[in-house]
């Protein structure tokens, strides 16, 4: 016998369910397929998940190789929880020329992927072939994905990979920031655009340019907090500055770093549970000193340091900060692998011993956001998950 | 309960932030962060003084908690009256757990006894069995874990009817509980079955049904 619950109370009981079952029970009846895809429900499940239970550790290896595993397990569980790998999807060559965009074939070559940003399920991907880069919005959890037109941008433009993606309160939308490098004929000089997509005009603008006088870190992908993207730059003098993007009102600030360190450190920023935090390595050698990790409680606020460690980057690049456990012990993603630091041990462990190569991590949850504010632009990619 | 770990660093020459370095301090989600020197790794003064600041917070928690308030008078209490007649007693705080019955309290509708009529007796019971656990226990939140893990042990149709209730008598957290507890229960399950579960018509012809499938394959394995 079935109680007659109202469908309200069944929307709040959807909202609690992961994604894999939400897709199944869209064809139960119609009122059921028009909540699941609405975007209020969207918006409701994806703040019923947002606690720490429900968040992925997200990894991109070499030749566009992504895995995912539950972050809580990896952090208070096994050391190897169970990889999930998700198959890329890569528009046809044929899409370049116009040809139509619903195949679900995938070319077998591809350059370097790597990854603007993370945000609410939506991962916003780069593509580099031939010296051309191609954006794809994905949501790898309901398995669409939209290609973002082509920048268009003249021979004398770069990209150094500077970018950012992230979600506007303001105007409910998800937008994509990519900062180009412009060398300029007539030897006017150098001058960084910035170039924005969003999801509902699913078009580029250029806004703002970023500020002339601090010269970005690249490569660098902006941290999300507070609806700014936030990216590290040094000042033209000594010392380093935090630039950020507001992505409502897409104009540029900066603010101050929290203490000057020299530049035999390498400081990276990351974002955790909506604070911002500043996390400064040491490079390894006969002088290294300790490590410091910096949070701005309030934002807008000062900076407070909250620990200093000893610990030595394994691998040649800046490792990047991406959860903390509950007693303290640091998650970081360094070029070598996934490992977690314990200050209580005061060294660090290697966690998924079968990765050895990670060239981005990322914590991401699972959520039925569509990469397209128009279903009907998005394509889907349906091989299935390998294990 | 919130309980933050303060690694207190006794050789200080430095002075950086003593008070309140628990960063992350939520309900569920938490982190912490505490402090280490980076000249002087683990002592025994830090253990002694971690738990020295670790019972200290406690006792202070307690005692500013608002559930254990010093009132010389007996609290008040509220009548309710289910469905089928029967009242029930309960002080005012358990039954202000109702957001309902809060703001029939304040608007000074609730002289006599508050008639819940869409509520049976055995229902009512249960409800406020977890609301009296939730005031009697709000800070202890391991105790209330396991606690909401036993109550949930019931039969469907008590489920369903506690969902009811909690909707009607506006408790967030109970609704919450009840609607995870059903979410985890039906999320194995097939479309059929949940039509079943829930007596729900199937409105699609096979047709739109098997378009629909066909956009997402790999979840009906």
């Amino acid at each position: 016998m079935g109680k007659y619950i109202p469908l309200h109370l069944i929307t709040e009981i959807l909202s609690k369910l992961p994604v894999k079952s939400l897709l199944k029970f869209r064809c139960v009846s119609k009122s059921w397929l028009s909540v699941i895809w609405s975007p209020q429900f969207i918006k409701a499940h994806l703040k019923d998940h947002a606690s720490e239970d429900n968040q992925r550790l997200l990894i991109l290896g070499n030749f566009g190789s992504f895995k995912h595993c539950s972050l809580k397990s990896l952090m208070y569980g096994e050391p190897s929880p169970r990889l999930i790998t998700l198959d890329i999807p890569i528009p046809l060559a044929d899409e370049r020329s116009g040809r139509g965009a619903s195949s679900t074939e995938h070319i077998s070559w591809y350059g370097p992927v790597r990854i603007v940003g993370c945000c609410d399920g939506l991962i916003c991907i780069s593509v580099t072939r031939a010296s051309q880069s191609d954006f794809i919005l994905w949501n790898p959890s309901i398995r669409k994905y939209k290609k973002l037109p082509n920048l268009g941008l003249p021979s004398t433009a770069s990209l150094n990979r500077v970018w950012g993606f992230g979600y506007d309160s303001f105007s409910d939308d998800y937008k994509a920031v990519i900062l180009v490098k412009q060398c300029s004929i007539n030897g006017e000089g150098l001058r960084v655009e910035t170039r924005v997509y969003s999801r509902k005009s699913e078009a580029w603008r250029r806004i703002a340019d970023f500020p002339s006088t601090p010269r970005y870190t690249s490569p660098s992908s902006g941290v999300l907090v507070n609806g700014k993207l936030h990216f590290l730059a040094h000042k033209k003098v000594r010392g380093r500055i935090i630039v950020s993007l507001d992505l409502a009102t897409e104009t540029y600030g900066e603010m101050e770093e929290p203490n000057h360190y020299e530049s035999d450190v390498c400081v990276t920023l990351s974002e955790i549970e909506g604070i911002l935090l500043y996390f400064i390595n040491p490079f390894p050698g006969p002088f290294a000193r300790g490590g410091d990790l910096w949070v701005m409680k309030e934002y807008g606020g000062s900076w407070t340091k909250v620990l200093t460690f000893q610990h030595e980057p394994s691998g040649p690049c800046c490792p990047k900060l991406l959860s903390v456990s509950a007693e303290g012990e640091l998650l970081m993603r360094e070029c070598v692998g996934i490992e977690l630091y314990s200050s209580g041990e005061g060294k660090s462990f290697r966690l998924l011993k079968e990765i050895y190569n990670v060239l981005d991590a990322y914590c991401f949850t699972e959520s039925l956001v569509l990469p397209s504010t128009h279903d009907s632009n998005c394509n889907d990619n349906m091989k299935p998950i390998k294990f | 309960m919130l309980y933050a770990i303060f690694g207190v660093q006794t050789f200080l020459q430095r002075d950086l932030e003593l008070r309140n370095l628990s960063l992350f301090n939520r309900r569920k989600g938490f982190s912490y962060l505490f402090q280490k020197s980076l000249l002087f790794p683990f002592s025994i003064s830090f253990f002694l003084s971690q738990g020295f600041i670790y019972l200290f917070l406690l006792s202070s928690r307690k005692s500013s908690s608002p559930a254990a308030i010093m009132s010389s008078s007996s609290p008040k209490m509220i009548t309710l009256q289910s469905s089928d007649g029967e009242t029930f007693e309960v002080e005012e705080a358990v039954a202000m757990e109702s957001r309902t019955i809060k703001h029939m309290i304040e608007d000074d509708c609730a002289n006599s006894s508050i008639p819940i009529p869409n509520v049976t007796s055995n229902t009512l019971t249960k409800v406020i069995e977890y609301c009296k656990k939730h005031v009697e226990a709000k800070s202890d939140e391991e105790g209330l874990k396991s606690f909401d893990a036993e109550f949930m042990k019931i039969d469907k149709d008590t489920l369903y009817d506690l969902l009811m209730a909690s909707n009607y008598l506006d408790i967030k957290s109970l609704l919450d509980l009840g609607c995870q507890t059903v979410a985890d229960k039906i999320k194995g399950k097939n479309p059929e079955e949940i039509r079943k579960e829930f007596g729900i018509k199937n409105d699609f012809t096979p047709e739109e049904e098997e378009e629909i499938r066909k956009e997402s394959p790999w979840v009906f394995d």
